[in-house]
């Protein structure tokens, strides 16, 4: 468990635009942010406030136009793709609103896919894919391909294989979004079980259900991040 | 879990997906192999033919002019222990109702038909030709019917020397026609490599040479493979003998030996080895002269010899010595210290009888004695030598016998061709010499036997020397199949349309499959995968494909071969003619087909996967957004000055209308390049503008549809762009096929402005151009009919219509001057105003000489260029070297190389007369002058060609080619167009949701096949006219040449095929899209 006085993500000035005919439409202005080890942060917004681009950034997916992006106190925001790759793969978990598994891989494949880069040994990342698929509760069900499985059950699925390199920090991307309020239930109880056990967790959300079950909770507006 | 079983697993999961991919690497794989496959299959038909027609020979003796004891095959047989054949070849020509039939006449007997490839042994029955199927084809005879014969006299003398009679030339004869020789037993036998199936007759061997007065005789011996090259060589030196060589060795009376020959001059290598022996001896050349002159007294028809004695000097080289009898002196009334002239003819080709004078001063006067070695000075000339009076002379000389006094007949009568005077030998070589040789005899003194002089000769001499060489006519067939036109790498070109529009099909699937794929990509990237391990996973997916997709690819390049053979035997028989076509696969070139299919896939689909991966994440994710991608700065001024300098530059090059030839061809396809390009550039700018055309506008349906276009600037500008580039390259490379011409009669046409076209079987002897020689043809033509004549040495075929590399190509003489102004030069060295001057030209070196070709002979037959030097041996050895110093323009010549008539008396002094023919005269003479040259020409077995039929002969070859490659390369584009259709599809399927809101809207399914139809008939329209622009620009050449008009009707198929085709593809997918379930897709949305 790391010690929750720790910060694990801090963002000071970072800004993204896209470019147009016209000149370039800013999206991200100026955000700073700080997310220490063991929290469970919010960022709420209205749809095309720049939540999933700021969750990009975060992810090493995407490079901010300026600003410093630092993860565990060294600066990661224009690392080449190399070392971001790494970085995704140990210390950054990502689920997405639609949960992305891959149809043809079962729910255990799916689950293992990070642990390729990660060289894990294959039967230390097999007992790992179980136990967590054992822990969200899918036991039975870990040679069911997502064509078999519930939207929540997928989704859960996903939370498994972002923490199957048992990373620093959890990145999710509207991870309620598809969900009916029982899956949605489900799912931020299992994300909150992950939090106990000491997870950090960064979740952008415009569920008022979802984001009250975060610590602190921030809003992004016209490029923005304001704490609510 | 692992990299390689997450690719097996995605292989597996997005089959059908990877199937069509795989579809398209099939298609291109198919065309590949079937290229390969063909050249295989025409290369072993080439193969074959060698071993059909020269079945078990390895080694030949070939030569015309020399006739040698057939028994000589046996000795040779007998010393070196390999099967051995003699052979009396001919020229001859076959008299039926069709015409003139030239053939290959053999006389052969058993030991012919034991070197077939059947090995069976054969007796032909004296008085019946036996002839292969060609011959009976070409002829219309059957067996037991009854045809003429007519054949060139052997004879050593050449037809060129005037005291030889041209009237005996030929012999004719009447021969029943019995089997026909099948291929398996030398029916198709040939020492010339070419895939032309040769007309042949077979005769019993000894029968012919009785006919001929040759008994026993033979001049072509063949040895079987397994022979020794230097045994057979010194087994034929040990067994030939003078007699062989037509060498008359005799006793005189006063114990010198006399040594003639039966060609009455001596060969220049001959006397070589003469001077070598260390016997004495003296050269001698005696001469016939047609008349003595001293003041105003004259003796008629008389001999003076040249001897090379010392008592016989030269003297003033100006007017060198003369030492005459005392009968001329009386005369003449001549004193020693008088003066005297000679007049005789020299020799020259056609027999053109030229008459010289030479004055000489008496130096001498001796007594006449009748002394049977002084006649023996005199050569023996048939018709002259044993006649009893002057006036039985029968000569080829034009004699007035009303010149010949009383006196001359007595003379004749007493002393017969006892020379009247005598020269210095070195005088009489110089006014008498000529390329037959420089000496008539030869006298040996010592002690010496004509036994030991021969030997010593022979033993001088090499095979070379005596033209008794053996030549590997096998290993030169082979050679020559080897490096034949390779087919393969034709059809590859021909078909290089078709395997790019597969390649790119190709790549247009892999990257929808890609797209399709991008969420997956994006998630794997998100799981911390690293762009190598995603490019890993993507390359095993991608190689497995193009392995499966080449695997899958070689049945259907079995069957594709098979369908372009026989197209190649059919309608595309132009290029091989009446070639026997075999079907050949062979596993290594199968091996390579995969090989190169797979590279070629993989390399596509890799290109396609890297500008994929190229994009972040993030935005690959996101290439479901299109306006995203539309948002790209993109530098527009940039782009229309480029293309307006490229149009510029094109229109500037049209005016200055540069080059001429090939070149010129060169310059205009560049152009026509530039001027596409720069089309395609201002499409690309117009398709971005488009919507700042419509700012501030409420378009209608149609103009909605245009601004459609910039929706995905890239994938539209890539459908003009694949549109234009078919129709540019097919259109400017098929309109180069050569018609029939517009003006025959232009003297730079392929023609030359001559009207015929005379090829003999035997050849003419005379000049045409005088009046001896249409007298002695009976010709009755205009005055303003000339003719220019050709002499012909025996060769391979060079021209496209013989696939064989050609390493000894026919060769042409011709006075260069008969040809200034005709015809026209592709290329030439230098800038000389008449390139036909340059045949005439020193190049430095005896051995060097100028030589012209069609271009297309010199690049194709011969694999040269300009410049490039032709190793030649020619008689007895020589090696010659042949500079190629200008390449016609598509010209009757398509098939021979030309020299200068002097060059070729040099190179091959001992052919005669001349078997090739142009005849210059005005249309309305043709006819008449037609047939009274099949008339008067029956001897020699004419055929009598319009000039401007023939050069369409030559046309069809390079028409049929390009005549495939528009089949093909309509093929390809429509297999684009389908490309196409599918990329179209994509891009509905893509919008189907704003169609659907459209719909939702009110618009009717009629407004949106109408917006859809304009979207894409504008970029079909801009397509079409971008290419037509490119193609306008380099077809000009064509256009403006003489050599006629493009296919029209062609490529009118090709563009009603492809508009159909575009228009089809364009409704069809707009009406399934209005076809759509609205609700559907509104919920997807």
């Amino acid at each position: 468990m790391n010690d929750s006085n720790n910060l694990l993500l801090e963002l000071s000035e970072v800004a993204r635009s896209y470019p147009e005919p016209a000149g370039r439409i800013p999206v991200l202005t100026g955000i700073d942010l700080s997310v220490k080890s063991g929290e469970w942060v919010a960022v709420t917004g209205p749809s095309g406030s720049g939540k999933t681009t700021l969750l990009n950034l975060i992810a090493l997916l995407d490079t901010p136009d300026c600003g410093s992006i630092k993860l565990n106190g060294r600066e990661v925001a224009r690392l080449p793709e190399d070392r971001a790759a790494e970085l995704r793969s140990r210390q950054i978990g990502m689920v997405f609103q639609l949960h992305h598994l891959l149809p043809q891989c079962s729910a255990l494949e799916n689950v293992l896919l990070p642990t390729i880069p990660a060289k894990i040994d294959g039967q230390t990342a097999l007992e790992r894919a179980r136990s967590l698929l054992c822990r969200i509760g899918l036991e039975s069900r870990m040679n069911h391909f997502p064509g078999q499985l519930s939207g929540g059950e997928c989704q859960r699925v996903a939370v498994a294989r972002a923490l199957i390199n048992s990373p620093s920090l959890l990145l999710a991307d509207e991870p309620t979004g598809a969900l009916d309020l029982h899956a949605t239930d489900a799912l931020l109880e299992l994300l909150a079980g992950f939090h106990r056990d000491g997870m950090t967790i960064l979740m952008v959300t415009h569920s008022e259900r979802a984001a009250a079950a975060a610590q602190r909770r921030y809003v992004l507006g016209s490029g923005k991040l304001v704490k609510a | 879990m692992n990299v390689l079983k997450l690719a097996l697993r995605n292989l597996r999961y997005y089959l059908p997906h990877n199937l069509t991919t795989a579809a398209g690497i099939m298609a291109a794989t198919a065309v590949i192999g079937g290229a390969l496959i063909i050249g295989d299959s025409v290369r072993a038909s080439l193969f074959k033919l060698v071993s059909d027609r020269l079945g078990k020979v390895e080694y030949a003796v070939i030569q015309q002019e020399n006739y040698f004891r057939s028994a000589i095959a046996g000795e040779i047989a007998a010393k070196t222990g390999a099967d051995c054949a003699a052979v009396l070849q001919v020229e001859a020509f076959l008299a039926s109702e069709h015409g003139a039939v030239k053939a290959n006449l053999y006389g052969v007997s058993r030991d012919f038909f034991r070197l077939s490839p059947a090995g069976d042994e054969y007796s032909l029955p004296p008085d019946t030709v036996w002839l292969n199927r060609t011959a009976m084809q070409a002829a219309g005879l059957k067996t037991g019917e009854t045809a003429l014969l007519r054949v060139l006299k052997p004879d050593r003398m050449p037809a060129d020397i005037p005291m030889t009679s041209i009237d005996q030339a030929t012999a004719a004869m009447r021969v029943m026609c019995g089997e026909v020789v099948p291929n398996s037993h030398f029916g198709d036998f040939s020492m010339v490599n070419s895939q032309t199936l040769p007309v042949n007759l077979f005769v019993d061997r000894e029968w012919l040479a009785a006919k001929l007065g040759i008994p026993g005789k033979a001049n072509w011996l063949l040895a079987a493979k397994g022979s020794n090259p230097a045994a057979l060589t010194a087994a034929l030196k040990k067994s030939i003998t003078a007699d062989d060589l037509g060498w008359k060795l005799s006793v005189l009376q006063d114990k010198e030996i006399s040594l003639k020959c039966d060609r009455v001059f001596i060969p220049p290598q001959i006397v070589s080895a003469i001077d070598k022996l260390k016997i004495d001896h003296r050269l001698i050349m005696t001469g016939f002269v047609n008349r003595i002159e001293s003041g105003k007294f004259s003796t008629p028809y008389s001999f003076v010899c040249g001897m090379q004695d010392k008592n016989y000097p030269e003297g003033d080289e100006n007017c060198p010595n003369i030492w005459v009898s005392g009968w001329l002196a009386n005369d003449l009334s001549l004193r020693v210290g008088g003066k005297l002239k000679i007049t005789y003819y020299v020799i020259t080709p056609l027999r053109t009888l030229v008459e010289k004078s030479t004055e000489f001063k008496v130096a001498g006067i001796y007594t006449l004695k009748d002394d049977p070695s002084n006649r023996e000075l005199m050569p023996d000339y048939p018709g002259m030598t044993d006649s009893e009076s002057c006036r039985d002379w029968n000569t080829g000389l034009p004699v007035d016998t009303g010149r010949i006094r009383p006196r001359d007949e007595a003379y004749w009568e007493s002393y017969r061709g006892t020379p009247k005077a005598f020269i210095s030998y070195k005088t009489a070589a110089r006014i008498w010499g000529n390329r037959f040789g420089e000496a008539t005899a030869c006298r040996f003194t010592g002690k010496t036997t004509p036994q030991t002089i021969s030997e010593k000769l022979l033993a001088q001499l090499s095979a070379q020397d005596l033209n008794l060489q053996w030549t590997p006519v096998l290993q030169d067939g082979l050679d020559g199949s080897r490096n034949a036109v390779d087919f393969g790498q034709l059809f590859m070109g021909l078909s290089f349309f078709v395997v790019a529009a597969a390649l790119l099909l190709t790549g247009v699937l892999a990257g929808f499959n890609l797209e399709r794929r991008a969420n997956d990509i994006m998630t794997l990237t998100a799981l911390g995968w690293e762009r190598r391990r995603i490019i890993k996973l993507l390359f095993i997916e991608h190689g497995a494909v193009a392995a499966a997709g080449a695997v899958c690819g070689i049945p259907l390049a079995v069957l594709y071969a098979k369908g372009l053979l026989w197209g190649i035997a059919s309608v595309w028989s132009g290029t091989v003619g009446r070639t026997r076509l075999v079907f050949e696969v062979n596993s290594a070139t199968l091996l390579l087909t995969f090989a190169v299919s797979c590279a070629l896939s993989l390399l596509v689909l890799l290109i396609v996967q890297s500008k994929f991966l190229k994009k972040r994440p993030v935005e690959t994710a996101m290439r479901q957004i299109p306006a995203f991608q539309s948002n790209r700065p993109w530098h527009k001024d940039t782009w229309l000055r480029t293309a307006c300098v490229m149009l510029l530059a094109a229109v500037v090059i049209i005016l200055l209308n540069p080059g001429h030839g090939e070149a010129r061809a060169g310059i205009f396809f560049g152009c026509g390049s530039l001027l596409l390009t720069g089309a395609l550039l201002l499409c690309m700018v117009f398709v971005r503008r488009l919507p700042a055309l419509f700012k501030n506008r409420r378009p209608g349906l149609i103009l909605c549809g245009l601004r459609n276009c910039s929706r995905r600037p890239g994938r539209s500008l890539a459908a003009i762009a694949l549109l234009s580039s078919g129709i540019f390259l097919i259109t400017a490379v098929s309109v180069n096929r050569q018609g029939v011409l517009q003006d025959p009669a232009r003297r730079d046409s392929g023609t030359g402005g001559f009207a015929l076209y005379i090829e003999t079987a035997l050849p003419v002897l005379a000049d045409l151009n005088t009046a001896e020689g249409r007298l002695h043809y009976h010709l009755d033509l205009p005055e303003n009919v000339r003719f220019v004549q050709f002499s012909a040495a025996p060769g391979s075929e060079a021209s496209c219509l013989n696939l064989n590399r050609v390493s000894r190509p026919r060769i042409l003489g011709v006075i260069p001057e008969e040809l200034a102004s005709r015809f026209s030069f592709a290329g030439v060295i230098g800038k000389p105003s008449s390139p036909w001057d340059f045949l005439n030209r020193e190049t430095g070196s005896a051995e060097i000489i100028p030589a012209i070709a069609d271009m297309a002979v010199i690049n194709w037959s011969l694999g040269k260029k300009i410049g490039d030097i032709i190793d030649y041996e020619g008689e007895n050895g020589r090696h010659w070297k042949l500079l190629l110093i200008g390449g016609l323009e598509n010209s009757l010549f398509q098939g021979s190389v030309l020299i200068s008539r002097q060059n070729f008396m040099q190179m091959f002094p001992d052919i005669s007369g001349s078997k090739i023919m142009l005849a210059d005269a005005r249309p309305g003479d043709l006819k008449p002058l037609i047939s009274s040259l099949a008339k008067g020409l029956t001897v020699t077995g004419p055929q009598i060609e319009n000039s401007e039929l023939r050069l369409a002969r030559y046309n069809v070859v390079q028409n049929t080619y390009l005549t495939i490659f528009l089949a093909l390369g309509g093929l390809g584009l429509i297999i684009g167009s389908a490309g196409l259709g599918i990329l179209l599809l994509r891009n509905m399927l893509e919008r189907l949701p704003e169609f659907a809101w459209m719909r939702a809207a009110g618009f009717s399914r009629r407004d949106l096949i109408t917006m859809l139809l304009a979207e894409h008939l504008f970029i079909f329209i801009c397509g079409v006219c971008c290419g037509i622009a490119g193609a306008a620009a380099a077809i000009l050449p064509a256009l403006t040449s003489p050599a006629g008009s493009p296919p029209w009707s062609g490529l009118a198929i090709f563009f009603t095929c492809l508009l159909l085709t575009a228009v089809a593809v364009t409704v069809l997918t707009a009406r399934y899209a209005s076809r759509l379930n609205i609700i559907a897709s509104l919920r997807n949305e």
